[in-house]
């Protein structure tokens, strides 16, 4: 497809190293309509109404996105390398949606993990798998809160590790 | 001035079967009729072409095309049947080479989950009220990363580069044919 295909291109500058292409602008006028900021808030506790809706079903969900961490966790261990990606995906899926299913502890828990293994250095397996033990405590105990007493020491001593283990301070 | 859902068709491609429940209950509750799912980039891209959304919503973390690679091949002008579709991409990825990272392979805007229903709001309002003109390199085709026009800039002159981002987009169309 052409830059300038005409239906999709208002405009097309070109400066030399570089091209300045201003798209058709159909989406302001398709969905951009006037609207008081309170009309706003009401579409937006609409949405967290829709949201609230599946919140019965979050308990169930992490149970079963634990259940598939654990598996992962399982594969990769026995293949560390190859295995890698497909377990990195797993924790950062409980990184990202934790916090929405009511478990911003595991979450943060999840996240030290994903910094952990970005971060190149060589991990100890016990390491991982207290991570995700760790998790699987904070799940089957209902610690729904951030400053859940167990739990967040659990989520402290993790990071601690994870500071000595990177060389970087803990928390920052 | 706001977004009118009902007139918006969305694409949410993410792996994760509850993220794109959360997600399609969040934008059904802002009024969406039209959410289409694809499990993985591959289906994502095939569901792009046939029904070219006007908004994407997609994860990063996927398994065989992750959300970047995705992100770079609709951006692909010869091979996209609208390479200006604004992307949105979802990520539990918070660290700042991340989302430049992002930026790179040519997304809109950046949410960083977890998701709230103000945030997914912010970001579907600002691809409809606040389009951006898109810049052509060698290397990079996207959204003007420049949302400030100041004229202190100092930084790296990007829009100047070698053509190893042409390369990158030819492995990933080798990629996705070869699934």
């Amino acid at each position: 497809m052409s830059l300038k295909s005409s239906h999709l291109v208002k405009t097309s500058t070109n400066h030399g190293d570089h091209t300045v292409i201003e798209p058709v602008d159909k989406l302001k006028k398709l969905a951009l309509i006037s609207g008081t900021p309170e009309d706003i808030a009401a579409h937006i506790a609409k949405a967290e109404d829709a949201l609230g809706i599946l919140k019965q079903e979050f308990g169930g969900w992490m149970e079963r996105e634990v259940d598939r961490l654990e598996a992962a966790l399982a594969v990769f261990l026995a293949a560390p390398i190859t295995e890698r990606a497909s377990f990195f995906r797993a924790i950062h899926d409980i990184r990202g949606q934790a916090g929405t299913f009511g478990y911003p502890l595991a979450g943060r828990i999840a996240d030290n993990l994903c910094r952990l293994l970005d971060a190149a250095v060589q991990v100890p397996n016990d390491i991982v798998s207290a991570h995700i033990m760790a998790i699987r405590a904070i799940v089957r105990e209902n610690a729904t809160t951030m400053d859940h007493p167990v739990g967040s020491i659990l989520a402290m001593s993790l990071e601690k590790v994870t500071a000595v283990l990177t060389g970087k301070t803990a928390g920052s | 001035m706001r977004v009118d859902f009902t007139r918006l068709r969305f694409l949410v491609i993410d792996d994760n079967t509850f993220m794109r429940r959360v997600i399609r209950a969040l934008l059904h509750g802002f009024g969406a009729r039209e959410v289409l799912e694809a499990e993985d980039g591959a289906a994502g891209l095939e569901s792009f072409m046939a029904h070219q959304p006007d908004v994407i919503i997609l994860d990063w973390e996927m398994p065989i095309l992750d959300g970047l690679e995705v992100a770079r091949m609709i951006r692909t002008p010869s091979n996209s049947v609208n390479p200006y579709t604004p992307i949105i991409m979802v990520s539990g990825h918070s660290e700042k080479n991340r989302v430049n990272q992002a930026r790179e392979a040519g997304i809109n805007e950046f949410l960083v989950k977890p998701i709230s229903s103000k945030a997914l709001y912010d970001r579907v309002f600002a691809v409809v009220a606040h389009p951006r003109n898109f810049v052509k390199t060698k290397t990079f085709f996207g959204p003007d990363r420049r949302r400030n026009f100041g004229a202190t800039y100092t930084g790296r002159e990007r829009r100047s580069n070698d053509a190893t981002g042409t390369l990158v987009n030819n492995q990933i169309a080798e990629k996705a044919k070869t699934r």
